[in-house]
């Protein structure tokens, strides 16, 4: 025997589905067979309607051959010999009929015998009908069986086809009507007839009660018109939600009960004039007239029995409508209620299965990779044991070259400091040369003003100079006075012999003053050229000495601000050098923790080379968990172990293991590796509870 | 020179006066009577005329005179027409003339005795204008007569 618990969860699912579908099954196969045998009893209902409705026109068109027959009258005789015709074709109605209906209404000889109706049979029927032609006299014994007969096979019809038993208000007296009350009316308006027949007899004790009976006959027929029309009502006031009402019916049918009841009535009222006749002391005779009013009854009778035949059929119709209406309705909703939680069966199972599946792959994938974590942890456990040694000598060594370091920044301080006060000093003696510059270009300015001072010289010079040709000129004119007056003394002979020694002598004058003025010119030229020279070069070595001050004065701003830059320099050297020697002290209290720590690491990393061995025991355990999970979800084809060490079952493990025991696992391997909270190897055994086997 | 000196040293012996001019870069002497008066340059109007030497006419004070360029005379470059020059003017053959030289310098008065006459030397001052050399000092002064100029005009400057 197949065990469950090693069934897929899809496979389990599905059970369950299936198990589920079998109360469906049975809940639409008692609902489809409840609406059928409904539907069924409503058919047989409308087969015992056809099968009575023949029936009732042969009991009407048998009842009017009567009459018609009875009477004397050519007219009637013939019409009766038309109604045979009509009969005749009613009959074989009929046969097709129990064709049809009647071995399903028990119209066969053996159940109508069971019954006591065999003489209500289709072919006894017709047996008693041509029995009943045959006979030229006494004919109304014949009538009467075939009457009671026809009578009992409406019944049987009746009874047979359910439509006793209709299980509707509206449709129930509306069977009333056409199976019991309409035939039986038939039968009483043919009694009436008889009543009215003439009484030859002169006994009174006899008119009186021939009396009595035409009003008892004419009350029934009048107190059941009475019924009929209130069963008509009944049908057309009963409840309209019940199955939904019929428009036609209910237009139609108030209209067609009025038609009926006139035309009924018009009978009860000749009754009833009979009556009154007779109780006058009027002798009673029935004419063809009262043939005519009667047959013309019954035809109206017919019309309205088809009628309300007709509106028994639509209402039966309307019921089976109904029913299988629901019955489908019932058998979708059946379905609707399976398919949907199937539906989502199959799709919780797909969505379940790529979950679990790629879940179980993951978690497979995750156990395979810590698997493999642990024993890189344990090559790096080693790794980081001797690492850790090494980095203790490391450590030292750089603790040693941090001192050092330390010292030479000390002395870069220093030197620092003293650079920043010797920038000052220079940034302060540049200020100060700056200054000199400033002076020295105004001093060079005061050169400049002083040589156009001196140009002033020069210029007067100028107007020496001016006047000293201007002397020249007077000598040289003095000179030619003193030749002409030479030449006019000479020319005065002896006269002019002293004019011309006074000639000579300012000529001779004049040629004095004329090298006198001749020498101070050449003084004058002289010292224009010398004055002019020197303004010349005292202006250009004022002109460069004033650029090359302006230069000296941007370059002395150029070092100015050099050396404050070099000083705010210095300043940072110095900064830099004071945080680099505070963050050497931190480094070194660092170092000395680093050294610290290195040593509780060399421990955690022993301890974790012991912890990863567990973790590689965990790993495989996971692994097993996965297979069990996957076991659980896809069945017991994929649950088998890896390694072949231990069985799934086995392996099974508690529901809080996985998480908490794997996180205390974790805890401590993260806590050992912190140097605050170290724990020691013997901590963590083989015999850990954190994880447990559940068999 | 000292005309003050040599003026006194004429007291007792044959005395005349010179003119003493220079030339360009020579220095030259004629007789103070044959000069009627020296003035400063006045402007010159050029006419034309066959001769180099002759340079134009002037206006003296309201008298027309001619004048001639002493450089083309003596064979010295042209002298320049400007404010420094001086204008001698003498009487010539039917017209007072004007000699254009470039400096007067003095009136002196010259014995007779240390005139040499005629002498014997190629010059380019006109034969016939030459009267003679005077010694001054360390250096030789050629006399020269300006009427004898005048008449050699037509023949001067055409060397040039």
């Amino acid at each position: 025997m197949m065990k469950t618990s090693n069934w897929s969860f899809s496979r389990k699912l599905l059970t369950v589905n299936l198990a589920y579908l079998l109360p469906c099954a049975l809940l639409i196969f008692f609902l489809t067979k409840e609406k059928n045998s409904q539907i069924e009893f409503s058919a047989k209902e409308v087969y015992g309607l056809e099968y009575s409705k023949v029936l009732v026109r042969l009991f009407m068109q048998t009842t009017q051959h009567r009459i018609f027959s009875e009477s004397q009258s050519p007219e009637l005789t013939a019409r009766a010999k038309t109604l045979e015709t009509s009969i005749e074709r009613e009959f074989k109605e009929l046969d097709a009929v129990d064709q049809t209906y009647g071995d399903t209404l028990l119209f066969t000889d053996t159940e109508l015998n069971n019954r006591g109706r065999g003489t209500a049979s289709v072919k006894s029927l017709k047996t008693q009908w041509q029995d009943l032609l045959q006979k030229r006299d006494s004919r109304d014994e014949a009538y009467a069986k075939l009457f009671v007969n026809l009578q009992t096979a409406i019944a049987h019809a009746t009874d047979t086809s359910n439509l006793i038993l209709d299980p509707d208000l509206d449709s129930y007296y509306m069977m009333d009507v056409v199976t019991g009350s309409l035939p039986k009316m038939i039968e009483i308006e043919r009694d009436l007839f008889e009543k009215m027949s003439p009484k030859t007899s002169d006994d009174e004790k006899a008119k009186t009660l021939s009396v009595i009976e035409l009003a008892t006959v004419t009350k029934n027929l009048n107190d059941l018109l009475i019924r009929i029309g209130g069963s008509v009502q009944t049908t057309l006031s009963e409840d309209k939600g019940f199955y939904g009402t019929l428009s036609r019916v209910q237009n139609e049918v108030p209209g067609q009960l009025k038609q009926f009841e006139s035309a009924q009535n018009r009978l009860v009222r000749l009754a009833r004039d009979m009556e009154l006749k007779a109780i006058e002391g009027e002798v009673i005779s029935r004419s063809d007239a009262h043939v005519l009013v009667t047959v013309d009854t019954l035809d109206s009778l017919q019309i309205f029995y088809d009628q309300m035949s007709q509106a028994l059929e639509e209402l039966i119709d309307v019921r089976m409508a109904q029913h299988a209406q629901e019955r489908w309705q019932a058998l979708v909703l059946t379905l609707f209620v399976w398919l949907i939680p199937a539906l989502l069966s199959v799709w919780t199972v797909k969505r379940l299965g790529s979950s679990f599946g790629s879940a179980v792959a993951r978690l497979l994938s995750q156990a395979e990779s810590a698997h493999q974590s642990s024993s890189q942890l344990a090559q790096a456990s080693s790794v980081v044991s001797s690492g850790s040694t090494e980095q203790a000598a490391a450590l030292q060594e750089t603790g040693a070259s941090m001192s050092e370091m330390a010292s030479m920044i000390a002395r870069t301080t220093d030197q620092a400091s003293n650079s920043q006060q010797l920038a000052s000093r220079v940034a302060q003696k540049a200020q100060e040369g700056e200054g000199v510059m400033e002076k020295l270009v105004i001093s060079m300015d005061s050169i400049q003003q002083a040589n156009s001072q001196l140009q002033n010289i020069s210029n007067i010079i100028n107007e020496i100079s001016a006047k000293t040709n201007m002397i020249n000129d007077i000598v040289g004119k003095t000179q030619l006075l003193s030749f002409n007056a030479s030449i006019e003394a000479a020319r005065a002979g002896q006269h002019g012999r002293g004019f011309a020694v006074v000639a000579e002598e300012v000529g001779n004058l004049a040629q004095t003053s004329g090298k006198a003025a001749k020498g101070i010119r050449d003084l004058i030229d002289d010292s224009q050229k010398q004055v002019a020279h020197i303004l010349q070069l005292t202006l250009d070595r004022v002109q460069d000495g004033k650029k090359v001050t302006e230069q000296a004065q941007t370059i002395f701003n150029g070092i100015t601000s050099d050396i404050h830059l070099i000083s705010d320099q210095v300043e940072s050297v110095s900064e830099a050098a004071r945080e680099q020697q505070f963050g050497i002290e931190q480094i070194s209290k660092a170092m000395l923790q680093m050294d610290q720590t290195t040593r509780s690491n060399n421990s955690a990393a022993q301890t974790a080379a012991q912890l990863s061995d567990q973790l590689s025991g965990q790993s495989r355990k996971l692994s097993f968990i996965a297979q069990s999970i996957s076991g659980l979800v896809f069945g017991n084809r994929s649950a088998h172990p890896v390694d072949g060490g231990e069985t799934s079952k086995e392996m099974v493990v508690s529901q809080d293991y996985s998480e908490s025991d794997s996180r205390a696992l974790v805890d401590k391997i993260t806590g050992a590796s912190s140097p605050v909270s170290r724990i020691e190897p013997s901590q963590v055994t083989a015999d850990d509870p954190s994880f447990k086997k559940v068999s | 020179m000292n005309a003050a000196t040599d003026s006194l040293d004429l007291a007792d012996s044959q005395v005349d006066r010179y003119v003493l001019f220079d030339v360009g870069t020579m220095r030259l002497a004629t007789p103070l009577l044959s000069i009627r008066e020296i003035v400063d340059p006045i402007p010159c109007q050029y006419v034309a005329n066959p001769y180099p030497a002759f340079i134009g006419l002037a206006n003296l004070r309201g008298q027309i005179i001619g004048v001639i360029d002493s450089g083309i005379c003596f064979g010295e470059d042209p002298v320049e027409h400007d404010k420094s020059r001086k204008l001698i003017v003498f009487d010539g053959l039917d017209t007072k003339l004007g000699l254009l030289v470039s400096e007067v310098h003095a009136s002196l008065a010259i014995k007779t005795e240390s005139i040499v006459k005629e002498p014997m030397i190629e010059t380019a001052i006109p034969k016939a204008a030459l009267m003679g050399l005077v010694k001054l000092d360390r250096s030789i002064i050629p006399i020269v007569s300006l009427s004898e100029l005048a008449k050699a005009l037509p023949e001067l400057g055409h060397a040039l």
